[in-house]
């Protein structure tokens, strides 16, 4: 049973809308029950101990997951009123709405540029002129284009973890997706450039939805406008939706035992 | 770490507890004073609201430190908040009961016109009573009891308003300084309710998270009460015993014949009185 404190409800027909969706890896049933809707141009933060399926649901809303044998999916997640598990929906297509930023910044090991003109050149996009255009848009967007304008031929793995994790961003924006999903991106980078990609998410989020998995408590209570606590509560059992609703309010008063242990720091 | 921060926070409240009853305390020792025109207990009272104010400033400032260096949340951060916040309404009791003992080594040897003592020891029992319902709200996390402080509280400020009637029916060979005296110690009383309620509001917030005064929860069922608490962590909950034992230090009142006495006279000049010291 979920708690629900003020949770978003998008109109029908509009944005991500999860109903009762469940999901296994192999015969092992990871997640059970989740039901939510997640607010549209805004920040949602998925927090939880190691293994409460935060980021696997992360992974199913671009269906990440399908890359993996012997998985399953039960329920419904619908983006923009369509079901993205429906048959003849194409994964890559979703994930070019869909974007997706790793923990370890992994851009690809050309230049800075091709990086970024990577996602167009796939959608098609030939001329130099709209590719430098998409390029500089981009950049400017991630927060990079100040530290790399002159030297965008320069290998991306050349640059400090905290620029890669932004050029990682930068790629993404390239293809303009209408979700971002953020699984633990600061947790590799230093401090300062934690700063700077929290500052760029709160930038980004007017124009697209962005859920984010962190382990990072004071890190989901600065950035988040609405927060989803998952839990696997017992071995084995699958983890399930605990409570889903303001951060501002669930870090104020969580109608959960179990969320107001895990945020108090009583376990996890 | 966390253990440590739970013991922090459950010997606050323990301590609120001690704090909060060693204000009922000195509130009875100070009545007391007035009543029996004991100087030295009265003064004895005006050292121990100093040392009250003390203990509840530093019960502020270890509410500060925790927040700054735990960056408490949830049920932990509401605590503090309701420790810092209920600090300002003892600050403000112990110095009411400051003023009543002053009023005792004042009024002593003089001559009370009216019947007003007996009228005083009236109001006091009825606040005794809010104080102590205050407390046991507290101690037991219990948002019921709370609902329940206005309800207590509006005989008090019934029976207070009876002392502007009584003063106008004073004789010119009466005492009057001495009548202004006990008036001002029924202010004084009346304000101490007033308080006492008040941490009654902070404790809504302390248990449900929402921003809501007792009067919003009037209309409510036991069963939607309980509904709308919040989760409640460790630090509301553990080192009972010790907040149990402070809370019984305040001395059991006696509230049959003096409150009824007092309600009845209250109602009877309720209809009559329209004044209103809010």
């Amino acid at each position: 049973m979920t708690a629900y404190r003020d949770a978003p409800m998008n109109e029908p027909g509009q944005g991500i809308h999860v109903e009762d969706f469940d999901f296994w890896y192999g015969d092992f049933h990871a997640l059970t029950g989740v039901s939510l809707d997640l607010a549209q141009n805004k920040i949602t933060s998925f927090i939880g101990p190691s293994g409460c399926g935060k980021s696997t649901f992360l992974r199913c809303i671009n269906r990440m997951n399908d890359l993996i044998d012997g998985t399953r999916t039960s329920g419904l997640m619908e983006l923009d009123g369509h079901d993205i598990y429906a048959e003849g929906v194409d994964p890559v297509d979703l994930r070019r709405r869909v974007g997706m930023i790793f923990q370890q910044p992994n851009p690809f090991p050309k230049s800075i540029y091709d990086n970024v003109a990577f996602g167009p050149r796939l959608q098609g996009v030939t001329a130099k002129d709209d590719l430098d255009a998409i390029v500089e848009e981009s950049l400017k967007r991630a927060n990079l284009w100040k530290e790399v304008a002159n030297q965008l031929n320069k290998n991306g793995l050349a640059l400090s973890g905290g620029q890669q994790q932004r050029l990682c961003i930068a790629r993404v924006l390239a293809v303009q997706p209408d979700v971002l999903l953020m699984d633990e991106p600061c947790s590799a980078i230093d401090p300062t450039s934690v700063q700077k990609v929290e500052d760029l998410m709160a930038e980004l989020a007017p124009e697209m939805t962005i859920i984010i998995v962190t382990h990072n408590m004071q890190q989901a209570a600065r950035i988040s406008d609405y927060m989803a606590f998952f839990l696997q509560e017992h071995a084995g059992e699958p983890a399930t939706l605990i409570e889903y609703g303001v951060t501002g309010e669930i870090f104020s008063a969580p109608q959960d035992q179990r969320t107001e242990d895990y945020i108090t720091g009583r376990f996890g | 770490m966390r253990e440590q921060f739970d013991k922090d926070l459950a010997t606050l409240r323990q301590d609120l507890v001690h704090v909060y009853a060693d204000v009922d305390l000195q509130l009875h020792e100070a009545m007391d004073a007035l009543i029996h025109e004991d100087k030295d207990k009265a003064k004895k009272v005006r050292r121990a609201t100093h040392k009250i104010d003390q203990a509840s400033m530093k019960l502020e400032e270890r509410a500060y430190n925790l927040i700054v260096l735990q960056n408490p949340v949830a049920s932990d951060l509401r605590l503090l908040q309701f420790i810092i916040y209920v600090n300002f309404n003892i600050q403000r009791m112990s110095n009411h009961v400051r003023n009543i003992a002053k009023t005792a080594e004042r009024a002593a040897g003089h001559a009370v016109p009216g019947g007003m003592l007996e009228l005083l020891a009236s109001l006091a029992h009825l606040v005794y009573r809010v104080l102590g319902e205050t407390v046991r709200a507290i101690v037991e996390n219990d948002l019921n009891t709370a609902t329940n402080l206005p309800e207590l509280d509006e005989p008090v400020d019934a029976l207070y308003r009876t002392f502007f009637k009584t003063f106008s029916k004073l004789k010119t060979d009466d005492d009057i300084e001495a009548a202004s005296r006990v008036m001002m110690a029924a202010r004084m009383l009346e304000r101490i309710s007033d308080n006492s309620v008040e941490v009654g509001d902070r404790l809504v917030f302390l248990l449900t998270g929402r921003r809501a005064t007792l009067d919003d929860l009037q209309e409510l069922e036991p069963e939607e009460l309980d509904d709308l608490q919040a989760a409640q962590g460790l630090a509301l909950t553990m080192g009972q015993k010790e907040v149990v034992r402070a809370a019984n230090q305040i001395p059991e009142v006696e509230l049959a014949s003096p409150t009824a006495k007092a309600e009845a006279s209250a109602e009877a000049d309720d209809d009559d009185d329209d004044y209103d010291d809010d």
